[in-house]
Order: structure tokens, then sequence, then C-alpha cells
């Protein structure tokens, strides 16, 4: 708004983007419009089928994101220095007006780089960028020529857009004036995350009268208001919302609600005169109206295209809606709007960015013995809402494998100089970390702060995330990590400086799934196992490859080679399954994890078990850093491991009962019913993809699992081995249906659960003896590669290696 | 004429056993220590003892049957640990009693004669406690008769290229054959306390097992017979038990597993365990049964002589190991061999080197074998070494393999070491019972290593 | 008498029951009429080469029936009276290759015929997989071949046998060794075999009843 006058949205189109900058905005992960945003970028940088070109990524930010370890240039900076590296790059584009800042030879590089690419490019920043980079990004995007072709604005997706900070605190002020005699809370839970200067505490709920909250979970807000009215869940009930780019969606509900729950609609409906009005009558009176007003040219700033108008029509126009999910054409016009970069303040006394020629420089702690803290949403239970989600909860971060807990985040320097430790213990996931005590304007945490040692962490710095420390989430979210609302102050929520720090005498216990996070031991090799293959485009463009070759030759056996040919089952379909991963494409975003676990009823186990190494994700995505210095990584890179399907799988042979198998389409069969539970197969798989259930870890009790549950998947019980089946309730129901339809399957037609969901394509599955098939495709590129080739297990799935596109004039 | 045959008497007179003795006194001797009628006090306080420890074995059982071997260690990717490890342990211990037995009679080493019916047994309570492992180590224990090939309304048989298949047929074998290898042998001792005993039910018990045994002729000519035959399988079977015992590992792939060097070097540390294991049992034995006669330092000395053997063997084992690790040039047998010797285990790899290559050397000094509390000491050490060994090879081998991602780590759990503590008490629990109502020695074959029994033509 | 004076000290009368001679006792079966129930005569040595020779003696004088027992075995003693029973190994080999046979065509059936099942690309006949286990079966089988052959041709068990209503036979598993000529061999003729067995060397010759 500062930059343009009024309040807009701001949508990108990331499939023409050849160059983006990112000002600590992390567009593959947060965002309205991550998914589309990391669809588009994953396209741009697909290298297959001779394509030559893919987008460069500079991401400049304060603390290391997923974004940021997909980027081929990333700098971590302190938030007071990330306006002035914002200004360098804008001068260096020549956007007129603004305050001047020192700039160095990288951030040069990065503007020169831009101008190449005039309306190909994007510049964004983040949503937890101050006011001031948001105007100097949109600035750049004006004197690019990006407006129109990349970015494009609209009017807010918001019915009433206001300035939230301020309606928030007029309401504190009648609260406190006692101008309030009741309120309504619908949704949320202000109790919680209020910040902590406009907090809705205890006093100033019980100075209303009349205390009504809507909420799912009977949360902190709950306990202290007079009525909870339980809500129904959004699956549950009739709504509309708008997605990113203002598209209008239909909510449907699936199912009728659980329990006595009330939506909001039903909610505030009473206090209108028709009080009992239905949720479906009141969204599908409103967009009859809707077709009828937009005739009128109304009065809605949405902007929205006109909607069939005939009310004979609209019951048509309405079940195709319904139907389809989306309404069509109701994505909000785009609109100029003109960028005065004078509205910009003189930049912070941060200091000179940290961004020399290209690789983070080791700064002094900050010598005044304060620091910076950066708030950010959790990764995996963002604000707090998912608290008591334990699929959530036990999800591990994608850079640190942290579950069930939240730390706060410091770099290795900051770490040396608070004499902070991390001990790794003998369990398996327990992590033994020093806490800290953080003051900020005389608040503090009361819950202990663990602390957890970042590589890429800019220094002086330290990150916390919201969501944790509640005290009514529910069954499995009280209780875990520390409320970082209870400093965060409504003047600047997402950064703050002028903290004060200094270790707590406590130590506090982490579980985390991953212990070790580069590709070899450094303290035995600076060479790195050929493991995750990793590239510059330009090498690979040179045809170097990407690794060594390790390969063994086809006829490299004792026994038969035409022992079991999978290319001729004589069964006539001749399947064979397969599955390729391209690690250029993957973000780690961990989706896959948790839709694996939801499509095959996989258990939660809690933090004590993970701290014992035994939880349950068939598939997982293994983050590893590259380069020699364990505190200073070259690149972050993201592997997700699903079971190999080996056809010469070692798992195989040294199971005393048979239990697994290998079927005729070269799946790898897990028989839970034949299961014993040696666990050797567990032993014998170099992949470690294989779960085992050391306890009856599946709640047989609670009546809503079992509708939760996918009854085309067997739920395991205790002392079986499981592991990923390449969905094969999926493969057998598409085969099925093909059976039934006298025809093959369609390649495509079989989607596993972690490719449905990837939002970068990163995961293909098909048959791999269909040449045409998209899987057959991706294994015959230069850059497809088995892990572990030289055990000879002949692995399904294989891997396509990254690819980093950096600027040859940076380092 | 007679030397003074105790402690300090000379080691190398050709009669395996002090002299003096004679048919009578042989057996007297030793039936007497069955046969009294007041059980001694001590006996009484190291059974109660054993018992209560073995209570624990069955509490540990107990609470695993309900709630699962996620109150072990074990995760993932150290899905093996003290469960493997301790049955390798035991079954190791179990090989020497199969060794004395069997491979000294081959070998005509009459020195074997006073040792090898407690050997016996003693092989027979280790394979009882190593068998409880697989048994108990399964997530399904339930259902371990699917491990045998028996016909199923599943259609199903067991997958027999598995070595935990292998292992199901090998210990059961061994297990069997140790078993009717020791009864057989006792048989003419049972005909020797039925025609000793003093109570009647004593006499029907130990006639029913004696089995009408007259001492008859044609009888021993059959029996001696059938013990050599024995003698030829259990040799054979022996080695070819360790060896399946070791391709439980040897078959994997993972670095510090997959070794061809496995078999033989497993073999040789079961029998340096096992005779750490007897000697460990036979010196405070002899003493308070007053059995120096028939147990005499000779016997030590040859124990500690064959200890000392194994122990370079095994000794090679690792060097051997560490030396092709390094050579392979392959960066994960590198790397396994690193971190054994830095890792997080490295105390324990080093502990181990300490115990079964440094302390073993002690035994070339002939006064060091003589001394019994030092050589008890020192088969206690070896012991302990050879558990660090299975420890060091189990643990350290699956704790971090190919992909650094995986790389865990493992403790045991309380419930580890109760199960491990039970072992022990149900172990000495049987050895008391034994001890009690068992010829302890050989008296048949104690008769014919007098030197009244040799024939004069 | 007058024949007496040609008897040797040890040659004794039914009538006269005298230190050396044991009547066979017991039952009262034996009394009266008929002769007890004999099953044969027993001689009880002090010392294993004294049985050995006797025994080589009575063989040569052509008793056939005859055993020995000792408290341990003698090798000598049954090469002595004439037994060579090689009837055990045979029998052991024949476990051992039916053992070894049935092992392996166990798991050749089971994973090959029957119900073969692609295992980690290891063909059906996985024969090195499948030499542990025939190994074991080998050895199982030919062990219990000889404990089983042993003891069934030693007819064990056997609670009751005739020698042991032979005085002090329970020493026979301490440290006194004896001989029988059974009453069924061929040669045997009562006062005959008295006779002989007093020649023998012996601390006591006695009749042993059925």
């Amino acid at each position: 708004m500062m930059a343009l006058g009024q309040p807009v949205n701001t949508i990108y189109d990331f499939s023409k983007a050849d160059r983006i900058l990112s000002l600590d905005a992390d567009f593959l992960a947060i965002l309205p419009g991550t998914l589309r945003y990391a669809r588009n970028f994953a396209a741009r940088r697909r290298i297959t089928e001779g394509k030559h070109e893919m987008s460069r990524l500079y991401v400049i930010e304060t603390t290391p994101t997923t974004t940021g370890a997909s980027a081929d240039h990333q700098w971590s900076v302190k938030p007071t220095e990330m306006e002035n590296a914002a200004l360098a790059i804008a001068t260096g584009l020549g956007v007129k007006g603004v305050p001047s800042a020192p700039s160095t030879s990288g951030l040069e590089a990065i503007a020169r780089d831009l101008q190449q690419h005039k309306g190909a490019s994007i510049v964004i920043a983040g949503k937890e960028a101050p006011p001031d980079v948001h105007a100097l990004a949109h600035a750049m995007n004006d004197a690019l020529g990006n407006v129109g072709k990349t970015v494009f604005y609209t009017d807010p997706v918001e019915a009433n857009s206001v300035d939230q900070r301020q309606s928030l605190q007029e309401l504190i002020s009648d609260i406190d004036g006692g101008r309030v005699e009741m309120l309504v809370i619908v949704g949320g839970n202000p109790v919680y995350n209020t910040p902590a200067d406009l907090k809705l505490d205890k006093d100033r709920m019980f100075k209303t009268k009349l205390r009504v909250h809507l909420s799912q979970y009977r949360d902190e807000t709950s306990e202290l208001c007079h009525w909870h009215i339980p809500e129904s869940h959004y699956l549950e009930a009739w709504s509309d919302t708008r997605s990113y780019d203002g598209t209008v969606t239909i909510v449907q509900p699936l199912i009728e609600p659980l329990y006595q729950s009330k939506s909001a609609h039903e909610l505030l409906a009473v206090f209108t005169p028709q009080y009992d009005r239905k949720p479906y009558d009141i969204i599908r009176d409103y967009w009859q109206h809707q077709g009828q007003a937009a005739g009128a040219g109304g009065s809605q700033q949405q902007g929205a295209s006109p909607v069939a108008t005939p009310s004979a029509d609209f019951e048509s126009w309405w079940r195709k809606c319904v139907h389809d999910g989306f309404v069509p054409n109701t994505a909000l016009r785009t609109r100029s709007a003109s960028v005065n970069p004078g509205g910009l303040s003189q930049p912070n006394a941060g200091g000179t960015p940290a961004v020399p020629g290209g690789s983070p420089t080791v700064r002094e702690g900050s010598n005044s013995g304060t620091f910076e803290l950066v708030f950010r949403t959790d990764p995996t239970i963002y604000d707090g809402r998912f608290a008591n989600n334990g699929w959530l909860q036990e999800l591990p971060k994608p850079l640190s494998k942290l579950t069930w807990d939240n730390a706060a985040l410091v770099s290795p320097n900051t770490a040396k100089q608070l004499g902070l430790e991390k001990t790794i213990g003998r369990k398996g996931g327990d992590i033994y970390v020093d806490t800290l005590k953080i003051t900020y304007q005389g608040r503090t945490f009361t819950d202990p702060v663990p602390t957890w040692i970042t590589p890429g962490q800019p220094d002086g710095v330290i990150t916390v995330h919201l969501g944790y420390g509640r005290k009514r989430a529910g069954r499995v979210g009280n209780n875990h990590g520390f409320n970082a609302y209870e400093i965060r102050t409504s003047d600047s929520p997402w950064s703050a400086s002028g903290v004060q720090v200094e270790k707590a005498g406590v130590q506090h216990l982490l579980a985390v799934t991953q212990l070790h996070f580069m590709l070899e031991d450094r303290n035995f090799s600076k060479e790195d196992r050929d493991v995750l293959r990793s590239q510059t485009l330009e090498e690979y463009l040179k045809g170097t490859p990407a690794g060594e070759t390790h390969d063994p030759p086809p006829d490299d056996t004792l026994y038969h080679p035409e022992l079991f040919d999978y290319q001729n089952q004589g069964n006539g379909l001749n399947y064979a399954w397969g599955m390729a991963i391209d690690l250029n494409n993957c973000v780690g975003c961990n989706a896959c994890t948790i839709a694996c676990q939801s499509e095959n009823n996989i258990p939660v186990v809690g933090k004590e078990q993970v701290v014992r190494s035994r939880e349950m994700h068939w598939i997982r995505v293994d983050t590893y850093f590259k380069g020699e210095d364990a505190n200073n990584p070259e690149a972050t890179n993201f592997m997700p491991v699903p079971c190999m399907h080996c056809e010469n799988a070692p798992c195989e042979p040294v199971c005393p009962v048979h239990a697994t198998v290998h079927s005729a389409e070269g799946l790898n069969d897990m028989v839970y019913n034949r299961c014993v539970g040696t666990k050797y197969c567990s032993n014998n798989c170099p992949y470690k993809v294989r779960r085992f259930n050391f306890f009856l870890y599946q709640d047989w009790e609670t009546p809503t699992y079992q509708l939760m549950r996918n009854p085309e998947v067997t739920v395991r019980s205790r002392g079986v081995m499981e592991k990923c089946t390449y969905c094969v309730q999926r493969i057998q129901g598409a085969k099925i249906q093909s059976e039934l339809e006298g025809r093959k399957v369609r390649d495509g037609e079989i989607v596993t659960a972690c490719q449905a969901v990837c939002p970068t394509e990163a995961i293909v599955f098909g048959d791999v003896n269909d040449p045409n098939s998209r899987v057959s495709r991706l294994k015959a590129e230069q850059r497809n590669y088995s892990l572990l080739a030289e055990l000879n297990t002949k692995p399904r799935t294989t891997y396509l290696s990254a690819l980093r596109n950096p600027n040859p004039e940076i380092k | 004429m007679p030397i003074e045959a105790h402690n300090e008497g000379p080691i190398h007179t050709t009669a395996p056993v002090a002299p003096g003795l004679t048919f009578a006194s042989v057996t007297d001797k030793i039936s007497s220590i069955v046969l009294k009628r007041k059980t001694p006090v001590g006996w009484f306080i190291g059974f109660a003892i054993s018992f209560v420890l073995f209570q624990l074995l069955l509490l540990t059982i107990t609470k695993l049957l309900f709630e699962g071997i996620g109150l072990w260690g074990v995760n993932i990717p150290v899905a093996w640990g003290m469960d493997i490890l301790n049955f390798v342990w035991w079954i190791g211990i179990g090989h020497a009693g199969t060794l004395i037995s069997a491979i000294l009679l081959l070998l005509r080493q009459q020195w074997r004669t006073s040792i090898n019916r407690f050997a016996e047994a003693m092989t027979l309570f280790a394979v009882a406690q190593a068998g409880m492992y697989p048994l108990m180590h399964l997530g399904r224990p339930w259902l371990a008769y699917w491990l045998f090939p028996y016909p199923n309304t599943m259609g199903i048989w067991p997958q027999f290229r598995s070595p935990l298949m292998w292992d199901v047929f090998a210990v059961s074998t061994y297990a069997t054959v140790s078993a009717i290898f020791w009864f057989v042998g006792l048989i003419p001792d049972f005909a020797t306390l039925r025609d000793r005993a003093r109570s009647k039910p004593f006499q029907i018990v130990y006639g029913m097992l004696a089995m009408g045994w007259r001492g008859s002729a044609r009888h021993w000519h059959r029996y001696e017979m059938a013990y050599l035959l024995l003698a030829g399988l259990a040799t054979p079977l022996v080695l070819s038990v360790h060896t399946i015992v070791s391709l439980d590992f040897a078959v994997g792939i993972i670095p510090g597993w997959h070794a061809t060097i496995f078999p033989p070097y497993f073999v040789a540390g079961a029998i340096y365990a096992g005779f750490a294991m007897v000697l460990l049992l036979t010196i405070p034995l002899r003493k308070v049964y007053g059995l120096e006669s028939f147990i005499t330092m000779r016997h030590m000395h040859n124990m500690a002589k064959v200890m000392l053997a194994t122990g370079l063997i095994v000794g090679y084992g690792y060097i051997i190991e560490a030396f092709f690790g390094w050579y392979s040039g392959n960066r994960y047998e590198r790397y396994m061999i690193w971190n054994r010797m830095h890792g997080p285990y490295a105390y324990y790899y080093w502990a181990l080197i300490l115990c079964n290559i440094i302390t073993p050397q002690f035994l070339w000094i002939k006064k060091i074998r003589s001394n019994l509390l030092v050589l008890w000491l020192i088969s206690i050490v070896v012991s302990i070494g050879m558990w660090l060994e299975r420890f060091v090879i189990v643990v350290t081998s699956l704790h971090r393999d190919f992909l650094p991602s995986s790389w865990g780590m493992y403790q045991p759990s309380t419930w580890d070491w109760t199960m491990f503590i039970g072992t022990i008490g149900f172990f000495f629990t049987l050895l008391f019972l034994f001890l009690r109502f068992l010829p302890m020695i050989s008296i048949f074959e104690m008769r014919t290593i007098l030197p009244g029994a040799e024939v004069e033509e | 008498m007058a024949e007496d004076d040609n008897n040797e000290p040890w040659e004794h009368d039914l009538e006269d029951p005298e230190p050396f001679h044991h009547e066979a006792s017991g039952s009262s079966h034996g009394r009266g009429r008929g002769t007890p129930a004999l099953y044969g005569v027993m001689a009880e040595f002090d010392n294993p080469s004294v049985l050995v020779a006797a025994a080589r003696r009575t063989y040569q004088e052509g008793y056939r029936r005859i055993n020995g027992y000792s408290p341990y075995p003698i090798e000598e003693l049954s090469e002595a009276i004439g037994f060579k029973g090689m009837t055990l190994p045979l029998i052991v080999l024949i476990g051992g290759i039916v053992g070894g046979l049935g092992g392996f065509f166990m798991q050749y059936w089971m994973e090959v015929i029957n119900y073969p099942l692609n295992v980690g690309g290891k063909p059906y006949n996985s024969w090195p997989a499948f030499i542990p286990i025939t190994f074991e079966c080998t050895v199982l089988c030919a062990a219990f071949a000889a404990v089983l052959g042993m003891l069934m041709l030693n007819k064990l068990p056997q609670p009751y046998h005739p020698v042991f209503n032979a005085p002090n036979f329970a020493l026979a598993t301490r440290d006194r060794f004896f001989l029988v000529i059974e009453a069924n061999d061929p040669k045997f003729i009562h006062r005959e075999v008295l006779q002989f067995m007093g020649t023998l060397g012996a601390r006591d010759v006695s009749d042993v009843e059925v």
C-alpha cells in the first residue's frame, strides 16, 4: 500500500519468469497461491526432453527456508539489513527517487541479470518483510516492466480489506474503555495469538459482559468465554471462499456434521432476521444475487465477471459450479497500479548487507549483545491452529527435521558466542540442547526455549516459530514448545531488534528424525557420498556426469540374466511399475509424507517414540547440506525416499517366512499377515525405508478414526513391518477398472498419493514397460540414476539429479 | 609313588588325572555329591539367587508378550540390538562344551574326560538361553511356528534362503543333538546312581533314566560306536552352527556384516568364549566340591592354551577386518572401520581390543596360567570382551550404513538388561539343579582313564 | 566220598552249599523237584585283564552265548567274546542319507514345485542356499539314527534282566567285572560250566536265576 497508495493483492505468474528475486519471500511454502507458484516455478526449471534453459532464483532472506534451498544463490541477512539490500538492487535497476545504499558486486550482478530479463522476471517480497521492502519490490517490478506480464495487481481478495492491526487496536481500546458488552469471536484463537502489546488476555476478556466463541476446539479462547460453540469443519458445511487470485470456489460438505456443530454461517444468521436460514440457502442465494447484481454493474469491488443471469439457467450453472469446484471467471481482474517510490522512508541504520561476492560472510556477532528476532509461522503447524493435529506435529520440519517442538534457530557462530551446545543422545532421535532466555521489550517466554543450531542462519539473528506453547490445544497439542506470541508485538510482528538473549541453565530434549545432514562424516572425509547428485546447468549441458557411474554391467551375475524377465511376464498386460523422482523439482515441502500417511493409515507415534527413532513415515524427505563445512553449507538439497522396489531386493531373501516377496509387475510386496517380525528385512535394506510397529501404534478406540482411515488399506497391528507399496491399492483399483472396460491402464491413470500431492510434479509413477509413459521418458534422461546402484539392487524408483543455474558473474 | 596331586602338581604327567584314584573311589566321590541326602547350604544360597534372577526373565517375557518389543531399545535403523547379540553370545558359549565332548574325543585327548559332562551340560543350558531370543525378539512371537515347514491352510512354506531359517534348523539340530549326546553319555552313570541310591524315589527315577543299563559288553560296543559316531557328527555340526549364526550377518549387505571371514572368525570366537565360560565355572567349582584331583592343573593349562589359541585367531579376525576395510578402497567399508574406531561407540571398540586381543596375551606366561585367580579374572574379561565383540558387530554396523540420513543410535533399555540378567539367572538355576541331581563328571569315562583300566595282555 | 578226593576245592555239590557256590536264590519256584529256571552262570572278577583273559578262554572253549559286564567299555572284551556288531554304522549312514536327501528335496519341492515365489530375484532352485539346511537335516537324522539305533539294537529300555539277580551285580557299575555263560548256550552243561568257570581266576562264581 505504501508504494501503490491503495490496498492491492499481488499475484505472480512464475511460468513466465526467467529470473526471480525473492526478498524474504518463502513463496514455495507459505503465501496464498504457493501451490500454483511452486508448480509454475518447477515447470520453468524442469530440464527434460531436450530443454536447455532454466530459470534462476536469487533469494535474500532473514532465515533459511525451503525456498532458499531451491535457490541458485541464497544469502542470509539480518532483518535490519534486508532493506539496504533491496535498495542497492533497486538503485542498480534504475528505480528513481530511492535513498542510496551501499552495494556489493553480488547485488550489482543480480541487478544486471534482472535487467537482462525485463518483462520476464519477478521481484517478490515476503509477507513478513517490512513495508519498505514491499514498496521497493513493487518499484523494481515496475522498473523491470514485469507488471502485466509476470506480476499482476488485483483488488484485495478479502471482502472487506481493512488494516487489521488498526482494527484490533480499536477493539482493544473499546474493551479497555468498557464499551464492549458482547463479544462474538467467529473462529480463530485470539486469546492465544493476539500480539503481546494488544493481548486479548483474561483481564480484558472479563471486561466484556458476554463472550461467545465459535471454534473447532475448546481452546484458550473458549476457556475464557461463556459460550463455546463447536464449529463445523469445512468438510461438513456449505461455504464459499476465494483462492489466491480471487477465483471463487463453493465449499461443499462431504458428510453430515459428526457432532452437534454449527458453521459460521449458522451462527451469524442468528444475528439477522432470518435466524434459522440454512447455510446452503445462504450461499446459494448469495450467488444467485451476485449474478443479478453483476448484471446491473454491481457495487461489488471484486470486479467479478458476470455470472449467468437468467434464473432459469441458474440451477444448471449452480450445479456445474458445485460439481467443478470453482466458479468460472471469478478471478479478480487485474488492474493497474502506479508505483510511487517517494513514499519510502530513509533506510534503517541497519548496516551494510552481508552480501559480498556470493557466499554469506561470517560476521562478528552483534557487539552490543542484542540480537534480532525473526518470527515465522511454523512449517508444519502454521500459526498454531494445527497444534492438535498429530500428523502435522510429527511431520519433521524440512530444514531441521524437528518434530513435536519448536526451537529458537541460531547460527553456528551465535551458538559459539552464547556457549550453546547440542548433544546427540543415544536412543536415536534424541537431541539435548541448551535453552535460552529471550527478553524483548520487557517480555519473555514462560516455557523453556530450546535452541537449534541452523547452518545458514544469519549471525546475531534468532528465528522463532509461532504456534507452539499451547495449553488448550487438545489431546496431543498441549505443552509442546514455547509460545512465540508472548513477546510478539503488533508494530513489528515479523521481526524485532534490540532483543536480549542469554543462555538459560536448563537443557531440553528434542525429537528429530534425521541426525546427520551432510553426505559424509566430515571427520572422516571431505568427499561426499554419491547419494544426492547435483550439478550446474552448464555442466549438465556439456554432458559431464553428475556422479560416478556405478551401475554394474547387466551380465554381472552368477544367475541367468533372464531369470525373471519383467519385460515379458507372459500374462499379456506386461505392466512393470516404476517411479522417477526429479530432485531438481523437489522443494522439500514434505507434503508427500503427509499424503502417504493419510492414504495408507500410517499411525502417529508421539514424541517419545520419535526420540527412539521409531517414526512410521513410509516416505521421508531427506535434507542434505552440501559443501565441506557443516556450519556453512554451499547448498541445501532434498531427497524424497520411498521404497525403491528393487528388482534384486535385499530385503526379500532374508525373510524367513515369505512375508516380503516380489510381484510379477515389479512391486516388492509386503504381506502384513504373514510377517512375524524378525526385522531382518529392515537390517538388509540399504535405504532404510522399512518401518516396524514396535508397539500397537494404531488407536483402535477413537471412533472417528474408523471414518478417517482408508478402507482400501490394511491397518497394521503390533509386530509387523510395513513400507511404501507404490499405493498398490490404487494400482489394483485402476487395473480392475481397466479390465472392466477391456483396455490397458493408461499412463497417468494411476497416481500414487505422494505423486498426487506433490506441487512441483517431482514424483512420477507409471509403467516402465511402456516406452512412451512419462516415467519411462524420465528414466531415459541423462540425469537419471539409481540410488546406491553399486549394490546391484536394481531399484525401480530412480532419481534425476538436481540442477542449479548459478550466475557466472557471482563468485 | 603318588606325587602330590594338588594345585602345584606336575602338569606333564601322562595321566590326565591325579594318581591314587581307583574305580571305587572315583565312583564314590562323584556319586556322593549327588546322592547325599543333605543339600549343602551353599547350594541353597546359590540356587536361590539364581532363581530370583530367573524371575526377571519371566517378568520380561510376560511384559514383552503383552506390550511389544518396543520395550527394548531397538529402532530403525538398529532393529537388532541386545536381543540378537545376546543370542550369539549364549550360542557361542555353548560351543565349547561340544568341542570338549566331541572334538577332543575324536582327537583322543584324555584330559577332556573330567570336564566334558559339565561342559556339555553348560552347552545345553547356554543353548536354552540362546533359544529364547530368536523367539522373543519377534514382533509376533506367538507365530514363531510359521518358521517350521508344516502343511497349513495358507498353503505356504517358510523361505529357506533366509539365514534365519538356517538358524532354525541349525540351532534345533544343535540343541537336539547336544541333548541326546549328553543324555546318552549319562545312561551308564544313571545306572551307577541307580545302584547307589539310598532312597526309593531316587532309585526309581535314576532307574528309569538308566533304561535298564547293565554294562553288557555287547551294549558297550554299540554304545561306544554310537558315541563315536555322535562325536563325529557333532564336530561338523558345531562348526556349522556357528557358521550359520555368523551367516545371519554375513549374508546381510551392510558394511561390517558382509564379510567372508565371519564363519571361521565366529567359530573361533565361540570356542574362545566357551572356554572362558568353562574356566569361569570350573575354577570355583573344583574348589567347592573338592574335585581338584579330577580337574587338575593340567586341565587348567590346556584350557588356557585353547583360549589363547582361539583368542589369537579372533585377534587375527579383527586385524584382517580392519585391514580389508581399508584395503578394499570401498568408502562404505572404510568408513565402517573408521567409525568403529572413532565414532560414538569407539569406547566399546577399544574396550573390545583390550579385552580380546591384549588380555589373552598374558596366557603365554606359565606363571599366569598357573595362578587360578588371575586365570579366572582373565576368563571374565574374555567373556565381557566377547559380548562387546557382538555389540560392536551388530550395533555399529547397523547404526551407520549407506545413507547418512538414516544414521541413528542405539541404547539398550532397562528391559534389555532384565532379559539378559534373567537368562543368566536361568542358566545358573539350571546349572545348580544339574550339580545337585546329576553327576557333574562322567563317572564311567573317568574309569577308562585310570591306570588300572588298561588291559594287560 | 571217594570221588571227592579228586574234586578241586571249589567244586561243589548241589546238596552242600559252600561259600564259593551260591544257589540260585530267591523265589520259591526254584525249589522242589525241578531245577529253578536258570539264566546262566556268572563269574565275578576284580580287574579287567583277568576278565578279558577269561573271556578269551571261554570263547576258545566253544561257548558262544556269553557276555561280559563292566563299569566302563573295554574294547578287548567285545572282541574276546566274539562280537563284531557293524550294524549300527550302517543304520547311521542310511539315516544320514535319508536326512540329507529329504532335507534338500523338501526345500526343492517347496520352493520350486509347490509354491515358487520371486524372492529378491533369486532362482527358484537356490541350491547353494539350500545347503545349510540339507547339512543340518543330514546330521539330525544321522544322530537320531545313531541313538535310536543303538537303543533298539541294545533292546533298551529293558527294566528287568536276569543278570540283575546275580549277587554283587550292583558293583558292575562300580569296580567289579563279570562274565556270564548263558544256560541256553548249546554247550551248556551246568556242572561243566561251573567247573570251567572255577578255573578262570574269579572272585566268585554263581548261578543266575531268570
